[in-house]
């Protein structure tokens, strides 16, 4: 219909028929003891296995007809899991996924229609290569004997696949390896990744190349937000045990010195301990501690228990495993702001994407992973020096069930957005503001998000804090398919496939597949190398 | 241990000392146990066979046959092994794939959109010494080069340009 002088178009979107969701209750068995479905850490073949309660502790046991019996430690802190998983949700998948189902999780990524969550944010490895020697990691780039390195137009065909995903395109890419840094075109495609418009751009690094000032100024040139730095602790033999390198310390130090100094203003960084119990384990407390010391560029800290490979038998096992219970038990006893309740499953995040989808009737990303994945805080610190966590003046549990409440009302009704942004308000009211920290203006903030629903509005909660959280990587010990399921960490593939982190890394290790399809042998690659540096 | 007791550690998986025993007594038992009805073994026979063609593109002419019932088997990561092992003969010498490329082709570039690229990556390869084949496939690459997935459409394009 075309429009006469003086008409004026309707906005559709005025009006709306509020549908829309991105969560949905869980169909996870929560209780204990439990069935699920693993793998055998000898074949990989997909195994019965229980998950059940000993000794204040979760366990998870298997059985392969072929390998034996396998038990392990499936989490330190029974308590914490079954709190945990009262806030369990399931996402609402891909709608547009890449492959179909054939045989069974986690076997036909990626992703297929058996996934719950949609990718939260997506890994891209760039390049096997790396600076470092690491013996605990996973691509384990040099001592595999082939080069995997993809060139710029490859990765930007990957960017524009995870733009066109549905029905909500990650808003978070971290490049990845081997050290994404040496790859030569790193700088082109994070401003690719700028002009496609992601709205968190990140590097996983050991920041080796960022102890140079005039690079990390090139990155925040070319359009980076945030540094993923590995960092284990402040004992340099852990470096030396753990990454192969000495003075690794100095160099992240400097390398967080470079992140405050460049301009226009400091780039976020986020300090990335791999825990080992045994190892660095007693140093939780004081990595937080140095987070809050320096705010004014570190704005999380993201501890990742160890994920265990090789044939390592029960007790080995148990001298290392660290489980995110364990941590949050460990940053209790090592601080003296924290308490256990401080700590949340990531999916309670999930209902406020829920409600700020509803109110503006557009998809939003939801972090719908298992509530056994992960764990996460906030801490706000003031001027005289007090640090305090975000459960102390939030009702998170409040605020959690009323989200979802109000997303249920606004929905499969006609409500006008401004009626559905005043219903959303309902919720500031899970926010004490006379306990909260002087000058922290949290319902307003809250309430920036909720009108705005931009990174921006995020952005103003960010940099007054600083996150806790935590990431506890599968291993094959123990692997829980339902876990998988519901990953919200992904890999982007060269050949157009998305693969949860445990399934790429773990399980049937896409990683292997991947790099090989897309590999060439060391001798090879050097002499192409050399002749491109030769200019021939 | 034996050949098929190998096969069955994934994790760990010899690839070395499984590749000298091939060597060393020929590929008939690789190739029966090619044939499992365990798909571990069949998967693991798979990833040996994708190094043993990489070092050496002329065993194709043994395995040829079971690669390509490899290439129809129900189970996803057999194939996909398979597949590699096609695309590692093709990088390097494309003229060995014979009759494998065509059957190759057409199970492949009507799958999942990974299949659809593995195809396209075949078609790049064999393009110059198979222009057959390539003419065969060109109204299906063009269309791939308008594909939902940006990184078949990237794949189609860039084997339409070269």
């Amino acid at each position: 219909m075309r429009l006469g002088v003086g008409e004026v178009k309707k906005k559709p979107l005025e009006v709306l028929e509020r549908k829309l969701s991105v969560v949905q209750p869980t169909n996870l068995d929560t209780s204990l003891p439990r069935r699920t479905l693993s793998l055998c850490p000898e074949c990989r073949r997909l195994i019965p296995a229980e998950i059940y309660q000993e000794d204040e502790k979760v366990f998870i046991s298997k059985r392969c007809p072929d390998h034996g019996e396998f038990r392990d430690l499936y989490y330190g802190d029974l308590e914490t899991f079954e709190r945990f998983h009262e806030f369990a949700l399931d996402g609402v998948g891909v709608e547009n996924p890449h492959t179909t189902i054939r045989n069974s999780c986690p076997y036909d990524c990626g992703l297929c229609e058996q996934h719950y969550s949609h990718p939260g944010i997506v890994n891209i490895d760039i390049t096997n290569r790396c600076n470092l020697r690491c013996p605990i990691c996973f691509a384990n780039a040099n001592a595999l004997g082939y080069v995997f390195e993809l060139d710029y137009e490859h990765v930007a065909a990957m960017l524009e696949l995870l733009k066109e995903l549905r029905p909500v395109s990650p808003p978070a890419i971290q490049f990845s390896g081997g050290e994404p840094t040496i790859h030569r075109d790193f700088l082109k495609m994070i401003r690719k990744a700028r002009e496609l418009g992601f709205p968190q751009i990140q590097v996983a690094t050991n920041g080796v190349k960022l102890a140079d000032f005039q690079f990390t100024q090139a990155l925040v040139d070319a359009g980076l937000h945030t540094v993923y730095l590995q960092f284990d602790g402040f004992k340099e033999e852990v470096y030396e045990t753990a990454r192969g390198m000495r003075n690794l310390l100095e160099v992240k130090m400097r390398v967080i010195e470079n992140c405050r100094r460049v301009k226009p203003e400091p780039l976020s960084t986020v300090l990335v301990p791999t825990v080992l119990k045994g190892v660095n384990d007693d140093e939780v407390g004081e990595i937080v501690n140095f987070g809050l010391e320096n705010l004014d560029v570190i704005r999380a800290v993201n501890f990742q228990p160890v994920s265990l490979s090789g044939r390592i038998g029960y007790d080995e096992r148990m001298k290392f495993r660290y489980t995110i219970g364990d941590l949050i038990r460990d940053l209790v006893d090592q601080t003296d702001y924290l308490e256990k309740e401080d700590f949340y499953p990531v999916p309670v995040a999930a209902a406020i994407s829920e409600l700020v989808s509803a109110v503006h009737g557009e998809e939003k990303v939801a972090f719908t992973c298992h509530p056994a994945c992960g764990a996460a805080t906030y801490l706000f610190k003031t001027d005289d020096g007090r640090v305090t966590p975000i459960t102390r003046f939030v009702d998170v549990e409040g605020l959690y069930e009323k989200s979802l409440e109000i997303s249920q009302n606004i929905k499969g009704k006609r409500f006008g957005r401004i009626r559905a942004l005043v219903k959303s308000f309902d919720i500031l009211r899970y926010i004490d503001q006379d306990k909260a920290p002087k000058g922290l203006n949290l319902r307003g903030i809250l309430k920036a998000i909720l009108l705005k629903a931009t990174k921006r509005s995020l952005a103003d909660f960010h940099w007054k804090t600083l996150f806790i959280g935590t990431m506890h990587f599968m291993d094959l010990y123990n692997y829980d398919v339902e876990r998988v399921k519901r990953c919200v960490v992904h890999y982007v593939t060269p050949d157009g496939r998305l693969i949860p982190f445990c399934a790429y890394n773990t399980g049937p290790t896409y990683r292997e597949e991947v790099e090989r399809k897309f590999s060439i042998p060391l001798e090879e690659w050097k002499n192409v190398a050399e002749r491109e540096n030769a200019g021939d | 241990m034996s050949l098929r007791e190998k096969m069955l550690e994934t994790e760990n998986l010899d690839v070395e000392g499984i590749i000298s025993q091939v060597e060393k007594d020929g590929m008939e038992d690789l190739i029966n146990l090619g044939r499992d009805k365990d798909f571990r073994i069949r998967w693991n026979c798979a990833r040996i066979i994708s190094y043993i063609l990489e070092r050496d593109p002329e065993k194709i002419k043994e395995l040829k046959n079971l690669l390509m019932e490899m290439l129809s088997d129900h189970h996803r990561l057999v194939r996909n092994w398979a597949s590699i092992s096609v695309l590692k003969v093709a990088r390097k010498r494309p003229e060995l794939l014979g009759e494998i490329a065509e059957p190759y082709l057409e199970r492949f570039i009507g799958g999942d959109d990974y299949e659809k690229f593995d195809s396209l990556k075949l078609l790049e390869y064999i393009k110059r010494n198979n222009p057959k084949v390539f003419e065969k496939f060109k109204d299906r690459i063009v269309e791939l080069s308008k594909d939902d997935n940006p990184v078949v459409r990237y794949q189609a394009k860039r084997v339409l340009e070269e």
